[in-house]
């Protein structure tokens, strides 16, 4: 564990000495305020509650693109500076590099949406909402923002190339996120299938109801698990082939 | 402390290694000495775990690289002719950090990395990021990263390259400093590098290892430029020793 944090503690320290963390906070801070604005605190009367819901919907999108643009240079970046030949030859196992590279992408997108936390808090000031429906939909953020680390984790251990895997790892988010579409317009088995796969609209919205559901934690938790193992196998068969 | 036994490696059908077969004792300066394409990186990515190879066998201090990649780590330093650094990061910070990868005791690191900077001199850039350092300031970080665990064998693959005449001198006298700490596997194309730095000089060409020099000293650079060079133009062509 202790090379897992030292190279999540080395990665977060890539984040706040670059430019690239700064930005990704600054960009999704802008573009959720934006959306806030415009849609949520309309002058059309609305619940709290729905105002609420309203916000979490926005933000996930917002936090999906942050995510993939977190994760996308994760290890595609090693490679293409060939600093993964430093980590290959040190007694650091495969599975030590991804969680090390994941956890450090997972506590940059925790930070980036503690500090969006003053949007929903802005409810308070004219309504009232329920602390633990914040904290579920916060917690549905971050679980599906988890989940687009991962599949971007496994594009970029795919490629070498930031800019490609950033281009594989959006298409794999957007056919997930497709998956409720083609749902409605297959025939059983695949049509529960899809219906099951759809990450954001089939797992998600409750989370922004404020409802937590296990079997949609239990989701997530599967396609971090997933991913994060199919990212192991690709540095693994990478080696041998050399 | 390396025993190379019938190794071959391809790529698709090219064979960058055949047969390739030879052992090292503890504490010698070995050179590996071939043209550009010969297949010595390929060898040394099989002994530094960074490839499998098709079939055969590499030992490190009685590990194979192949079965227990892991082990063999522990006892490995790598460099190539461009070190693997992360230039964000401030030479001390980059040192500690590559300690800790490579299961230096957490109250050790700060010695290990002290004597690292002494004996490769770049105790005055020690808090300068990398990216601020000149090619040879950066290699010499290379060598100190390389040889901080105190690792039994050092893997130098072009070490020089990219070097000016001083700082290619500096470098020669930082090798024969390591002789006796470690077994040194030094590649280069350079004959006048090898021959005043090694013990032993391995030929290779075509994949082959097609001669074994183990009296450099009485040898001396002309005699071994013209065996080379009969070597490679198909004249001297055959597997014996000198």
């Amino acid at each position: 564990m202790r090379k897992v944090w030292l190279i999540a503690k080395r990665e977060l320290g890539y984040f706040f000495s670059s430019w690239t963390g700064y930005v990704i906070i600054a960009v999704s801070l802008f573009i959720s305020g934006i959306l806030f604005n415009a849609f949520s605190l309309t002058a059309t009367p609305r619940l709290s509650s729905q105002v609420l819901e309203q916000f979490f919907y926005q933000s996930s999108g917002v936090a999906m693109i942050a995510a993939l643009l977190l994760s996308m240079r994760l290890i595609s970046e090693e490679r293409s500076n060939s600093t993964i030949m430093l980590l290959y030859t040190s007694p650091v196992t495969e599975t030590q590099i991804v969680l090390g590279k994941y956890i450090s992408a997972l506590i940059f997108f925790i930070i980036l949406q503690l500090i969006s936390i003053y949007m929903p808090s802005l409810i308070f000031v004219n309504g009232k909402v329920s602390i633990a429906h914040i904290i579920t939909g916060y917690l549905g953020i971050i679980l599906l923002g988890s989940s687009i680390i991962s599949i971007g984790l496994f594009a970029s251990s795919l490629c070498s190339s930031q800019l490609l895997s950033g281009v594989v790892g959006a298409v794999m988010v957007v056919v997930f996120l497709v998956f409720w579409m083609l749902s409605s317009i297959v025939n059983p088995p695949f049509k529960d299938l899809f219906a099951y796969l759809a990450i954001h609209n089939n797992h998600f919205l409750p989370f922004q109801r404020g409802v937590i559901s296990i079997a949609h934690v239990v989701f997530y938790l599967c396609i971090n698990f997933f991913f994060i193992e199919c990212s192991v196998k690709t540095l693994q068969s990478r080696r041998c082939r050399g | 402390m390396i025993e190379v036994k019938n190794l071959d490696k391809y790529y698709s059908s090219f064979k960058a290694l055949d047969n390739v077969n030879f052992s090292v004792d503890d504490g010698q300066i070995v050179g590996l000495l071939g043209l550009n394409g010969a297949g010595k990186t390929s060898l040394l990515k099989i002994l530094g775990t960074l490839q499998l190879p098709s079939s055969g066998q590499a030992l490190i201090d009685g590990v194979d690289v192949e079965q227990d990649p892991y082990t063999a780590r522990t006892k490995i330093g790598y460099l190539t002719d461009v070190p693997a650094l992360y230039k964000e990061m401030k030479v001390i910070s980059f040192l500690r950090f590559v300690a800790g990868i490579k299961n230096v005791p957490s109250s050790e690191i700060d010695r290990y990395v002290e004597e690292a900077m002494e004996i490769t001199h770049i105790k005055e850039v020690a808090n300068k990021r990398l990216f601020q350092l000149s090619h040879g300031f950066r290699q010499r970080v290379g060598v100190s990263q390389a040889i901080l665990c105190k690792p039994k064998l050092l893997i130098l693959d072009e070490p020089i390259n990219g070097l000016d005449p001083i700082q290619i001198i500096e470098m020669r006298d930082l090798f024969l400093s390591l002789k006796g700490k470690h077994t040194v596997l030094l590649s280069t194309h350079i004959i006048s590098e090898v021959t005043k730095t090694c013990d032993r000089i391995l030929m290779i060409h075509k994949g082959k290892l097609v001669r074994e020099c183990d009296n450099v000293e009485a040898l001396g650079q002309d005699q071994i430029e013209h065996m080379f060079v009969e070597l490679v133009q198909g004249s001297g062509q055959g597997e014996y020793n000198a």
